[in-house]
C-alpha cells in the first residue's frame, strides 16, 4: 500500500475522532463558549493538516526545499545527474524497476513587444534520478535526449510562426503552441516505447542519430526569438 | 464510553491495517511489469517458482490464469533476442549475457519436464513451448559463441580455429538431434501440445539446416528415420517425413559437392 494511503488513513481516523468527540459534546448541549472553541480547535486541526498534506504533495511534483531555476536548451551540455533535484515519490518503479531517471522538460511561448519567445527549458527541481551520484552516461544520455526531442518540437514551432505569411494572433499562437505539445507528447512516447527507457541500445543509438539529424536540419530555428511583423 | 471508543478506534484501526495486506498477488516478486526479463530476472522468476512450487503445487502453467503471464514471460523469446541480436551492445557483454542464460535455459527445461503417475507430462503444452523458447535460443547461442572465437583469435580463418567452430555448430546439431527423442514420448503430451512441438521442429530445424549447412546431420537424419518408424501420430510422422526429405537433401547436396571438387 502506498504511503499517501497511510497518511490519508491516518488523517481519516484523526478526522473521525473529532467529528466523533464533537458529536457527542454537541448531544450534551454544552454552553455556547464550550461550542465555539469545540469548533475553532477542529476547524484549525483540518485548516493545518490540509496545509501540511498539500505542502508534502507538492514537494513531490517541485522540490522547492532544494530549488533551481529552469535551465534553458543552450546549457543542455552542462547538465548531469547532479541538477536532477526532484524528489522520486516512495515505491515509485518504472515496471518494477528501481534504477531510472525523469526528466521534465517543455517548451513555452510568450510575446515580448513585437518578438514570440519559444524558449525550451529543462526543470531541475522536478527531475529525478533514483541515485544522484550515479554515473551512468548512457541513462544521462537517454534523458538528455527527451530534451533534444522537446527542443525539436520547438523548432518545429518556430518554423512555423517564421514561414507564417503574417503576422500570429493570440488565438493562433495558443493553438499552434497546443498542436506541438500534442506533437511532443507523441514524440517523447515513441521514444521511450521504442528504446524501451534506453534498456534497448540498438533503438536508443538510432533514436539519437534521427533525432541529431532533426536538429541539425532546423538549425536555423535555434534562436528563441522570432520577429513577429 | 471513553473505554468503548477507544476501542472502536482501536478496531478500525487494525482492520484499516490488516486489510492492506489481504489478497496477495500471484505475481509478486516477478518483475511482470518489465517488458523484457534479463538474466537476472530469469534467475529471480526460477528461484521463486522452485522456492514456492514445492510438492503438490503447480508451476506457472496456462491453467492458472493468474500466473499465465509468467509462463508467457518465460518463453518470450523476445528477452533475449533484444540483447544477444543487438549489434550495438559489446560482443563480450552480449556472450556473457548468453551464458548466462544458458543455465537459465537447462533449469527451465528441466523444471517443466514432470510427468504423472501415467506418465504424462503434466505441463506438455507448457514444455512445447519452453522446448521451442530453447531451440530458438540456442541458434543465437552458438552463433554468438563462434563470433566470440573468430574474434579472438589472430586469424579466424586458421585450421584449428574453424575447427572449433565446426565442432560448436556439431553440437548444437547434436542437441537439436536429441530433441528429437521426446516423440518417444508422444502420448505424455496433449493434442496441442504435440502440435506445438511438431511446428517447432518444422521451424527450427529448418532454421538449422539453412544456418549451419556445412555440419554433419548424419546422425541426425538416422534419428529421424528411427523416430518415424516409432511415431503414431499422424502429424509426427508427417513432421519427420519432411525433416528427413531436408536432411537427405543437404547431406546429398554436400556429397555432390565432394564429388565435384
Amino acid at each position: 500500500m502506498r504511503p499517501y494511503v497511510f497518511v490519508l488513513i491516518f488523517f481519516g481516523i484523526f478526522y473521525i475522532i473529532e467529528i466523533v468527540t464533537v458529536i457527542r459534546v454537541l448531544i450534551k448541549n454544552p454552553s455556547p463558549i464550550r461550542r465555539i472553541k469545540i469548533t475553532l480547535t477542529i476547524n484549525i486541526v483540518i485548516f493545518f493538516s490540509g496545509v501540511l498534506m498539500l505542502a508534502i504533495a507538492l514537494l513531490f511534483d517541485i522540490n522547492y526545499l532544494r530549488y533551481e531555476s529552469p535551465i534553458p536548451y543552450s546549457e543542455w551540455k552542462k547538465i548531469s545527474f547532479n541538477d536532477f533535484r526532484g524528489f522520486k515519490r516512495p515505491n515509485q518503479t518504472l515496471d518494477g524497476q528501481q534504477d531510472f531517471a525523469f526528466i521534465v522538460s517543455e517548451f513555452n511561448a510568450c510575446r515580448v513587444n513585437d518578438n514570440i519567445i519559444i524558449a525550451t527549458y529543462f526543470h531541475p527541481s522536478r527531475s529525478y534520478v533514483f541515485n544522484t551520484d550515479l554515473e551512468d552516461e548512457k541513462l544521462l544520455s537517454h534523458e538528455i535526449y527527451h530534451f533534444h526531442i522537446t527542443e525539436y518540437s520547438a523548432r518545429l514551432f518556430r518554423q512555423e510562426i517564421k514561414k507564417a505569411s503574417k503576422p500570429i494572433s493570440d488565438n493562433t499562437l495558443e493553438a499552434m503552441e497546443e498542436k506541438f505539445q500534442i506533437f511532443q507528447d507523441s514524440l517523447q512516447f515513441q521514444y521511450d516505447d521504442q528504446t524501451y527507457h534506453s534498456y534497448l541500445f540498438g533503438k536508443q543509438k538510432s533514436w539519437q542519430s534521427s533525432i541529431d539529424s532533426c536538429l541539425k536540419s532546423l538549425k536555423e530555428y535555434e534562436n528563441p526569438i522570432i520577429n513577429n511583423n | 464510553m471513553k473505554k468503548s471508543s477507544s476501542l472502536f478506534f482501536a478496531l478500525i484501526l487494525t482492520s484499516l491495517f490488516t486489510s492492506s495486506g489481504c489478497g496477495s498477488d500471484p505475481n509478486e516478486g516477478y518483475h511482470i511489469e518489465k517488458r523484457y526479463w534479463d538474466a537476472a530476472d530469469y534467475h529471480n522468476a526460477l528461484s521463486i517458482i522452485q522456492f514456492r512450487n514445492q510438492g503438490p503445487v503447480k508451476l506457472p502453467c496456462y491453467s492458472i490464469p493468474a500466473q499465465t503471464p509468467i509462463f508467457r514471460k518465460l518463453v518470450d523469446v523476445n528477452n533475449f533476442k533484444v540483447i544477444m541480436e543487438d549489434n550495438e551492445l559489446g560482443l563480450d557483454f552480449r556472450e556473457k549475457y548468453s551464458q548466462e542464460m544458458f543455465d537459465n535455459c537447462r533449469e527451465l527445461s528441466q523444471l517443466y519436464q514432470a510427468r504423472d503417475n501415467q506418465d504424462k507430462f503434466i505441463y506438455s503444452k507448457e514444455l512445447a513451448e519452453i522446448m521451442n523458447f530453447h531451440k530458438e535460443f540456442q541458434i543465437s547461442y552458438f552463433k554468438l559463441g563462434n563470433e566470440k572465437i573468430k574474434k579472438e583469435a589472430d586469424d579466424p580463418n586458421a585450421p584449428d580455429v574453424i575447427k572449433i567452430v565446426r565442432l560448436n555448430e556439431q553440437t548444437l546439431v547434436d542437441n537439436y538431434t536429441n530433441n528429437l527423442d521426446f516423440i518417444k514420448y508422444e502420448k505424455g503430451f496433449s493434442d496441442e501440445a504435440l502440435a506445438i512441438y511438431v511446428a517447432g521442429v518444422d521451424k527450427y530445424f529448418k532454421q538449422l539446416i539453412s544456418d549451419f549447412p556445412d555440419s554433419d546431420y548424419t546422425a541426425m537424419l538416422t534419428k529421424a528415420t528411427l523416430m518415424q518408424q516409432k511415431a503414431e501420430a499422424t502429424i509426427v510422422k508427417s513432421m519427420l517425413t519432411n525433416l528427413i526429405v531436408l536432411l537427405d537433401k543437404n547431406i546429398k547436396s554436400k556429397v555432390a559437392n565432394q564429388s565435384a571438387t
